[in-house]
């Protein structure tokens, strides 16, 4: 049987495997959104661990998918690459996003399903980026570190201009945070589909 | 004539030594950024909660301790994983096979940046820290030992992401690693019981206590025996010789039973006298604050100082502010408000809203559900309002809006010293939960 080229592209990223690790985090998203709300003495704002690491980790697989075995074979190609690029970060998060805006009901004004598509959006670029500049299979790093330190030193209020620099650990529709967390999107996004992983060796 | 061609004579050269696998493996890779990463992300939650650590030695331990459990823990993890599957990914599986030496010498080797390195990296942010307290502290010491068993955690942690990073071929490895070890730590620092003090993010908050002198050890024999368990059993070759690794595992049982029998609440943690004991100034009232806060103690006294003023030998007035974890213990005492809550490295912040505060304080009668009501009630809320106003005058940025009281706190600045007094005692003996028995001014 002939495979049609778009299917043994999906393979060769390994693209079906971070589908379904994207179902498994959002169905685990949503179970754990539903457990902590559950708790005794939480109510719905107790869901903002689950708005950050769920996010984290769907930019982490869809960030790990980008990395390419045969490197130097695509670009002997004669097809521009960067539309594939770009569709191959476009698709993964517009389903990331779905599932984990579907993973979070209600409450969009505190830490529900706004936020939980904007830290995707963000923290996507961020992987995007990471894959452009580290390489793909480290570009989980940045967001991980990243989100790690904003999420104890963020303040509880918006002072210090936390809007800007905690943007994961604001609520839902705050300005400021999207706005970081768009410009994270485009930047990362553009930059990888500009210039691909990073051709890295076996260190990275 | 022949001479005898005798080669010349050459220094030999000095026998270049290649530098030691161990420090290569330090020097290279990750590790040196997972150790900066660690020690970037405990100074940057520091910082910003620099306020409130700043000041007393079981503040900044505790928010140390929690920081390493709960960030450097996955974070090492995180990077001992992707270090472990280094050589999987380079290919060198196999070449590192015929090197000689035994497999566990290579393993400890090639484990040692992702244990050492972080560990380092947290070292060296609490000695920042620590150093950028000790200027402003007043009693006790720093938990030394429990800031040493956060490093050895962290180090375990590297190690055994190490372990699995070798074991587990999976591009998702370190990062789902890394997530699930923050849910793991997180959701072990908030389980009640025991156990929570087996994790490394326990959290403590309460400033007069110390931990027995045991806890500290035990804790790294625990965490270093599993982890040290972990490499025997799977470094060691032949495979008979792998029962060595039930000896760092019955240790760590060991330690681990001794944890898991301390009280169920308060877990290692003993009150110091010495720490709550109460340091007074000699002023009336007397202003009492524990000895952790000694330093804030002449801050305190010239905060409440119009406040005492007013207040002196009025009939019902306290005889002696107090706070620390005893509360109120004599008749004639009353609580103060935390005043390192409010404090900034040894500075009350704001000396005028903690005065405002302390008067909150004195007046707040617990009253029962039903009290507080009837005709005179909202006339009584503005005579509270208003007393509460010309003893300590609410900062402007702060607190309710006082102009409904305005004509109250005229009358009494109006009165007469002694026609003052005489109010106060009035109204220090009546109960401001029966709205009636308020005394209008």
């Amino acid at each position: 049987m002939r495979l049609p080229p778009q299917a043994l592209y999906l393979r060769s990223r390994g693209l079906p495997g971070a589908l379904a690790a994207l179902l498994g985090m959002a169905g685990a998203a949503a179970w754990a959104a539903r457990w902590m709300v559950s708790l005794p003495n939480f109510d719905h704002t107790a869901r903002l661990p689950v708005v950050v690491l769920g996010p984290l980790l769907a930019a982490g697989v869809i960030g790990t998918s980008l990395h390419t075995p045969s490197d130097e074979l695509d670009r002997t190609a004669v097809r521009a690459w960067w539309p594939r690029r770009l569709v191959h970060v476009l698709v993964p998060t517009a389903l990331a996003v779905a599932l984990l805006a579907l993973a979070l009901p209600g409450h969009a004004e505190e830490f529900g399903a706004p936020a939980a598509v904007r830290n995707t959006l963000g923290l996507m670029g961020m992987a995007a980026g990471a894959a452009a500049l580290v390489g793909a299979r480290l570009s989980w790093l940045p967001p991980t570190f990243y989100a790690g330190v904003v999420y104890l030193a963020a303040p509880a209020g918006a002072d210090g201009g936390a809007g800007w620099w905690a943007w994961v650990m604001r609520p839902g529709p705050e300005g400021e945070a999207w706005a970081v967390a768009a410009a994270s999107f485009a930047a990362g996004t553009t930059l990888y589909a500009w210039r691909g992983a990073r051709r890295t060796t076996g260190e990275a | 004539m022949t001479t005898t061609l005798s080669p010349p004579r050459t220094e030999k050269p000095a026998p270049v030594r290649p530098p030691a696998p161990l420090r290569t493996e330090l020097r290279r890779g990750l590790g040196p950024w997972s150790g900066a990463a660690v020690a970037l992300t405990v100074l940057v939650t520091m910082y910003g909660k620099a306020p409130e650590w700043q000041g007393r030695w079981a503040d900044v331990t505790n928010l140390l301790h929690v920081s390493a459990g709960l960030l450097c823990g996955p974070l090492a993890l995180a990077a001992g994983c992707w270090q472990g599957g280094r050589d999987r990914r380079r290919r060198t599986t196999e070449l590192w096979e015929s090197v000689p030496r035994s497999p566990l010498r290579r393993l400890l080797v090639s484990v040692a940046p992702s244990a050492l390195w972080p560990a380092a990296g947290l070292l060296l942010a609490d000695a920042v820290c620590l150093l950028a307290t000790w200027p402003y502290v007043s009693a006790g010491r720093p938990f030394l030992e429990l800031l040493a068993a956060d490093a050895v955690a962290v180090a375990a942690l590297g190690a055994l992401g190490h372990l699995v990073g070798r074991v587990v071929r999976w591009r998702l490895t370190a990062p789902l690693l890394g997530i699930v070890g923050y849910v793991a730590l997180g959701l072990g620092a908030y389980t009640e019981g025991p156990a929570r003090w087996l994790g490394p993010a326990g959290e403590h908050q309460f400033f007069w206590d110390g931990p027995v002198w045991w806890f500290g050890p035990v804790s790294m024999a625990w965490t270093a025996g599993l982890a040290l368990a972990a490499l025997l059993a799977y470094g060691l070759r032949p495979a008979r010789l792998r029962v060595l690794a039930l000896v760092p595992l019955a240790v760590a049982v060991a330690a681990a039973g001794l944890i898991l029998r301390l009280p169920q609440d308060e877990g290692p943690w003993r009150p110091d006298p010495a720490l709550s004991r109460q340091v007074c100034d000699d002023g009336t009232p007397q202003v009492c604050v524990t000895a952790v806060d000694e330093g804030l103690l002449p801050d305190v006294s010239a905060a409440l100082a119009p406040l005492s003023a007013r207040l002196k030998g009025v009939p019902g007035a306290p005889v002696r502010w107090v706070s620390g974890p005893g509360g109120p213990a004599l008749p004639g005492d009353v609580e103060l408000p935390d005043a390192r809550r409010d404090s900034v490295r040894d500075r009350l912040a704001r000396p005028d809203l903690y005065l405002s505060s302390a008067v909150a304080w004195l007046f707040s009668d617990t009253c029962r559900p039903g009290d507080g009501t009837g005709p005179d009630a909202e006339r009584a809320s503005i005579v509270n309002l208003a007393v509460q106003e010309w003893l300590a005058p609410t900062p402007d940025d702060y607190g309710p809006d006082t102009t409904g009281a305005q004509q109250y706190i005229d009358r009494l600045d109006a009165r007469s010293p002694a026609e003052q007094r005489d109010y106060l005692t009035r109204y220090l003996a009546a109960n401001t939960c029966r709205p009636d028995e308020v005394p209008i001014p």
